[in-house]
């Protein structure tokens, strides 16, 4: 059985429209970008994703034109600010590409593999040396295992580069962890330094937590913190992609809610929790 | 072949065991707060306790504490029981066999076994013992002489490495569950047995949101009692009770047949409280106070956190029930026990609680040692506490009663 969830329609229908919209519907808005991993090699995408510009930022044809840098790079910082991590919960195209192909595992009964806490503290550590290989120019492109996978969604073709290895192995290891990507995601991890300043934000009531380890479970970043914390309110770690799960699974009532400029958008209660976990 | 003086003294103890149980299930009757579908409860404990009838054709496995999950019994075609006992002759019986300091609950245990008091001893098939306290840990070898025993070991403390070792230890208590019962787990069964509980936790919750409400309409007694007969019903057959009596409950609410609103509502915790040990719940509101809260585990903690099957393959299923038998655990056996006192500062605040009743069971030092911290809590949160150290002799009751009154008045003038 497939769970089909609201976040996964709208993201699935963000996905078409930033993929498609420019081949289907002619929709190509110009200049501005959004900060995540929708690949611009794809050169019919709706919205340009930022990544190729802050990361090539020298290469780029942006280097002459000041006005542009300014909108492209300015667009994808404002659109941290204004959506924060929904960027990864709804928005970012390899994102949905992940939750995809992990469902597919999932229909089929092909077991899934979980990483232990070793391997989780190794991804920390490797999330942030990419997020230094990102911004200081070598250009992740070379690397980067979206380009062998948005841009041929879309029918177009990059040269083969190491990139293309790499994104055999993450795609491989996104089917069966989810979203495996996302735990070393440089993208991500620099839309999380914007966390405390973000619209959205994941709080819990430590004392209303049991401990239960059940949001954990769910996690599909594995942020332990969610289930250990016990001092403070702000659970927001800078790798949460802003699913909801753990706000889904959560059985105590208040224990996790996510809020938008500091009101409730989403809580976890008992009742929503049998709602949600039939 | 047991001798005569055996059986005689085997009959003195039945006779006494069926005295005291009628007792604490007369007292039951007489609360006046008529609940429907609750006699169907009482029935159910006399059937067992009392007339002691069979309850069940299906293999009889045993467990104590929390640490075993009910499902992976229901679904090999067992019926789980707890064993632990909580009769004060079947205490007494087991005075000759356990030493003097350990608790009555083991006691109790191991004089029901010895003594054959009851049909869920004499049937046991299997009894599971998590090593949680030592008690149980010495109880478990000399159960060796009445039953086949099974010692499952559970980490003191909870991190990702124990936990590892402990889905294998599971696995391997299925198999021996299996082997009793004749019929293999399937994931189709095990998915069942999973609902089934789903569905009685369910249940069960509602029945504590209705003791929440400031008017209350079920007494902590009685409630005890539903929920602590959980053990003893066939789970189908208790689930369709406990649906019964929540519907019952609510048209009470509608219908305002509330009981009066300004009892002091008080919070039990500490030591285990087993049928029909209802000494401490029933003299507190006997004076006019109120049990609203139960965070004791053969109480409201038996019954209140969920199971998450995440992964719906048998290896998710088991993993889901080792992730819910170990880690929301509030048990003192484990070293650290702040879960606890969390659990219980939001018991304080969700039941709007006036006074804490702090139980504990002579010779139980787990619960003994906790002590300290719910009193700091206490302290903090200004709300007052009572612990009473007993054991299931009923010859205190009266000295406990003076000292209850003195805690209900004291909270009644605050
Ligand atoms: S290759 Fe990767 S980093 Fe480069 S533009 Fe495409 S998605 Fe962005
Ligand atoms: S963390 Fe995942 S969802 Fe977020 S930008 Fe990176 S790949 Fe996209
Ligand atoms: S912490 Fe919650 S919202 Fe964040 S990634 Fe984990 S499950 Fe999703
Ligand atoms: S699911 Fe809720 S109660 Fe359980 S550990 Fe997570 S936050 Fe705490």
């Amino acid at each position: 059985m497939m769970k089909i969830n609201k976040r996964f329609v709208i993201s699935g229908m963000i996905f078409f429209f930033l993929i498609y919209g420019g081949k289907l519907f002619n929709i190509r808005i110009k200049d501005v970008t959004l900060f995540v991993f929708n690949c611009p090699y794809n050169l019919s995408t709706a919205i340009e994703g930022s990544c190729l510009f802050f990361t090539e930022i020298f290469d780029s044809n942006l280097a002459g034109d000041i006005t542009t840098a300014l909108l492209v790079l300015g667009s994808g910082i404002l659109s941290i600010l204004i959506f924060g991590k929904l960027l990864c919960a709804f928005i970012c195209p390899f994102g949905f590409i992940q939750d995809v192909l992990y469902k597919v595992r999932g229909l089929f009964r092909i077991p899934k593999i979980d990483f232990n806490e070793k391997i989780t503290t190794s991804l920390n550590v490797i999330r942030w040396l990419l997020v230094v290989v990102f911004f200081v120019g070598i250009g992740f492109c070379t690397f980067c295992p979206v380009r062998y996978v948005i841009p041929p969604l879309a029918g177009y073709q990059t040269e083969i580069e190491i990139g293309f290895f790499i994104s055999i192995f993450v795609m491989g290891l996104s089917f069966v962890n989810e979203r495996f990507f996302c735990k070393v995601c440089p993208l991500g991890t620099t839309i999380g330094l914007f966390n405390k300043i973000s619209p959205f934000k994941l709080k819990k009531n430590c004392t209303a937590c049991t401990e239960c380890a059940i949001c954990y479970e769910k996690c599909p970043m594995d942020i332990k913190e969610i289930y250990t914390e016990r001092e403070t309110a702000d659970v927001f770690m800078s790798n949460c992609i802003l699913c909801g799960e753990c706000v889904n699974v959560c059985p105590e009532d208040n224990a996790l809610k996510i809020t938008a400029l500091g009101v409730p958008v989403m809580k976890s209660s008992r009742k929503r929790y049998y709602k949600k976990n039939k | 072949m047991k001798d005569q003086a055996f059986l005689r003294r085997k009959e003195r103890y039945v006779r006494n065991f069926v005295r005291l149980t009628n007792k604490t299930l007369a007292n039951l009757e007489e609360i006046r707060n008529e609940i429907g579908g609750i006699e169907l409860i009482y029935q159910k404990l006399s059937n067992l306790f009392v007339e002691n009838k069979l309850i069940t054709d299906k293999p009889i496995i045993g467990t104590f504490c929390y640490m075993i999950p009910d499902e992976i019994i229901i679904a090999a075609g067992g019926f789980p029981i707890k064993l632990c006992g909580g009769n004060y002759i079947a205490q007494i019986a087991g005075d000759e066999i356990a030493p003097r300091d350990s608790c009555p609950v083991v006691k109790s245990a191991l004089g029901s076994f010895e003594m054959e008091l009851l049909s869920i001893y004499t049937d046991c098939k299997l009894a599971i013992v998590p090593m949680s306290c030592d008690c149980k840990k010495k109880m478990a070898e000399k159960l060796v002489k009445y039953t086949k025993v099974l010692p499952l070991h559970i980490p003191s403390v909870k991190n990702e490495q124990n936990f590892k070792q402990l889905i294998p230890l599971y696995k391997d208590a299925i198999k021996h569950i299996e082997n009793e019962t004749g019929k293999k787990i399937t994931e189709s069964s095990l998915r069942k047995a999973i609902n089934l509980t789903k569905s009685i936790n369910r249940e069960a919750r509602k029945l504590m949101d209705f003791k929440k409400k400031l008017d209350t309409v079920i007494t902590g007694s009685q409630a005890m009692a539903i929920v602590n007969a959980y053990q003893y019903i066939d789970r189908e057959e208790y689930l369709s009770i406990l649906k019964t009596i929540n519907k019952s409950l609510k048209v009470k609410v509608k219908k305002k047949e509330t009981m009066k609103r300004n009892k002091p509502r008080i919070l039990l915790t500490g030591s285990p409280i087993v049928f029909p040990n209802y000494k401490l719940p029933y003299s507190i509101e006997e004076l006019g106070a109120i049990i609203v809260a139960d965070e004791t585990c053969a109480g409201d903690r038996m019954l209140n956190d969920p199971v998450l099957v995440i992964d719906k393959t048998y290896e998710g299923m088991v993993r889901a029930l080792v992730v819910k038998s170990i880690l929301p655990c509030t048990c003192p056996t484990f070293s650290s026990n702040k879960e606890r006192i969390y659990r219980l500062k939001q018991m304080i605040k969700d039941y709007q609680v006036d006074g804490i009743l702090y139980n504990v069971l002579r010779g139980c030092i787990p619960y003994d040692f906790e002590q300290k911290a719910v009193e700091q809590l206490s302290k903090e949160l200004e709300i007052p506490i009572i612990s009473i150290e007993t054991d299931y002799n009923t010859e205190d009751t009266e000295q406990i009663k003076i000292r209850l009154e003195a805690f209900v008045e004291m909270i009644k003038m605050k």
